[in-house]
């Protein structure tokens, strides 16, 4: 979380923020609207929804802006606040089949593309990490976007899901082997044969 | 060492030791289930972490400002609402509790209204006959006086009007004062 660190503007707009300052709490809207945005959106899958769930974010953070404490840090409170209104949203989500589209295999939305064969070893567009990260458990998700956009430690993931640090473990290893899995199955049409001499890549 | 044990070590590369490092490679080069899998992991691990960084529209804090307007107006509303509310429960259980004594508290309210109101139509008809004899006092002293001597008296009485009242004002000014 090195990009994130906290200065001394931030305290003070913190401060101020507690004691009923809107416009000090607008400079931690500024400040933080690319994270919050950016982890919304890889959970949630689409700009509107990201849009609205980065905003509310904030907006719950505004509200229990006098139980944050100081000994934390404020961009793990404030995206621990953010995982967890997107874990509730895609737990409604679920409850709620949009298409018939939603239960076709992944893979047959996901690839295809023509020219695939040149590239398929690159996830270039956001669409394809979407895929990706779909279907995957809601804490599982955050996790996993939480380690590998954020470079949140075990012990921040464990904080701001409210995990402890070995289920946080083992939901990230199960996760990436879920991952890999569909990834390899995704791409084994235009794998033939072993690829041993990768493995010294290692 | 064992297969699933291998995989655990594939998904936590950055945390392996050395030794651990040179199992897991020499593993690698025999096993082609964990060879695949790791060179999947590798390219979609690569693939997760190189992606970009997505941004909001412009405008983000003022949308976000407008949002906050309207909940802290809607949060106005439910106190005012929750104050009504409040005010109507508390005479419902008031009404429920003394529901019956009020009952009967009702006639004696009526007639005392009643004699309120005859009391009230009885000192208005006493102020009407004292207005009538307060006029005809002064036409009978206004035709029996004459005028120049009239506004001598009305003079006079002004000027211990504004004497009066101002020893009244200087009184209560220095009584503050001492205070
Ligand atoms: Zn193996």
């Amino acid at each position: 979380m090195a990009e994130y660190q906290r200065s001394n503007e931030e305290g003070l707009w913190i401060e101020r923020a507690t004691q009923g300052d809107d416009d000090a709490f607008a400079q931690i809207v500024e400040s933080y609207q690319v994270p919050v945005y950016n982890l919304c959106y890889r959970m949630l899958g689409n700009k509107e929804e990201a849009e609205d769930a980065a905003q509310e974010s904030f907006l719950r953070a505004y509200r229990n802006l006098n139980r944050y404490d100081p000994e934390r840090k404020f961009v793990t409170w404030l995206l621990s606040i953010a995982s967890h209104y997107c874990i509730d949203c895609l737990r409604r989500r679920r409850l709620k089949l949009v298409s018939l589209d939603d239960l076709l295999p992944r893979r047959e939305r996901g690839t295809s593309t023509p020219g695939a064969e040149a590239n398929y070893l690159q996830l270039e567009n956001a669409e394809e990490i979407r895929i990706m990260l779909d279907g995957i458990g809601e804490k599982d998700r955050a996790a996993m976007i939480l380690r590998y956009w954020y470079d949140f430690s075990y012990e921040e993931i464990a904080e701001s899901l409210s995990l402890s640090i070995s289920a946080v473990k083992s939901r990230l290893h199960r996760t990436r082997r879920e991952m890999a899995d569909r990834w390899n199955v995704q791409n084994k049409a235009f794998v033939n044969g072993g690829r041993q001499d990768e493995a010294s890549a290692i | 060492m064992k297969h699933p044990q291998f995989e655990a070590l594939l998904f936590d590369i950055d945390h392996l030791g050395h030794e651990e490092r040179i199992a897991l490679e020499a593993h690698l080069r025999e096993c082609e289930h964990c060879n695949v899998l790791a060179t999947s992991w590798r390219d979609l691990e690569g693939n997760l972490i190189s992606a970009p960084k997505m941004e909001p529209a412009a405008g983000f804090t003022e949308r976000f400002r407008e949002r906050l307007v309207v909940y802290k107006r809607r949060k106005q509303e439910r106190l005012t609402l929750a104050v009504i509310l409040a005010i109507l429960i508390s005479l419902i259980i008031v009404t429920g509790f003394f529901g019956l004594e009020l009952l009967t508290f009702i006639p004696s309210v009526i007639s005392l209204l009643l004699k309120s109101i005859n009391g009230l139509v009885l000192l208005g008809g006493l102020l009407t006959i004292l207005g009538d004899f307060v006029l005809v006092l002064l036409e009978g002293i206004t035709q029996s006086l004459p005028a120049g001597l009239l506004l001598a008296i009305a003079a006079a009485t002004s000027g211990l009007a504004v004497i009066w009242m101002f020893s009244i004002y200087r009184f209560g000014f220095n009584t503050l004062r001492k205070e």
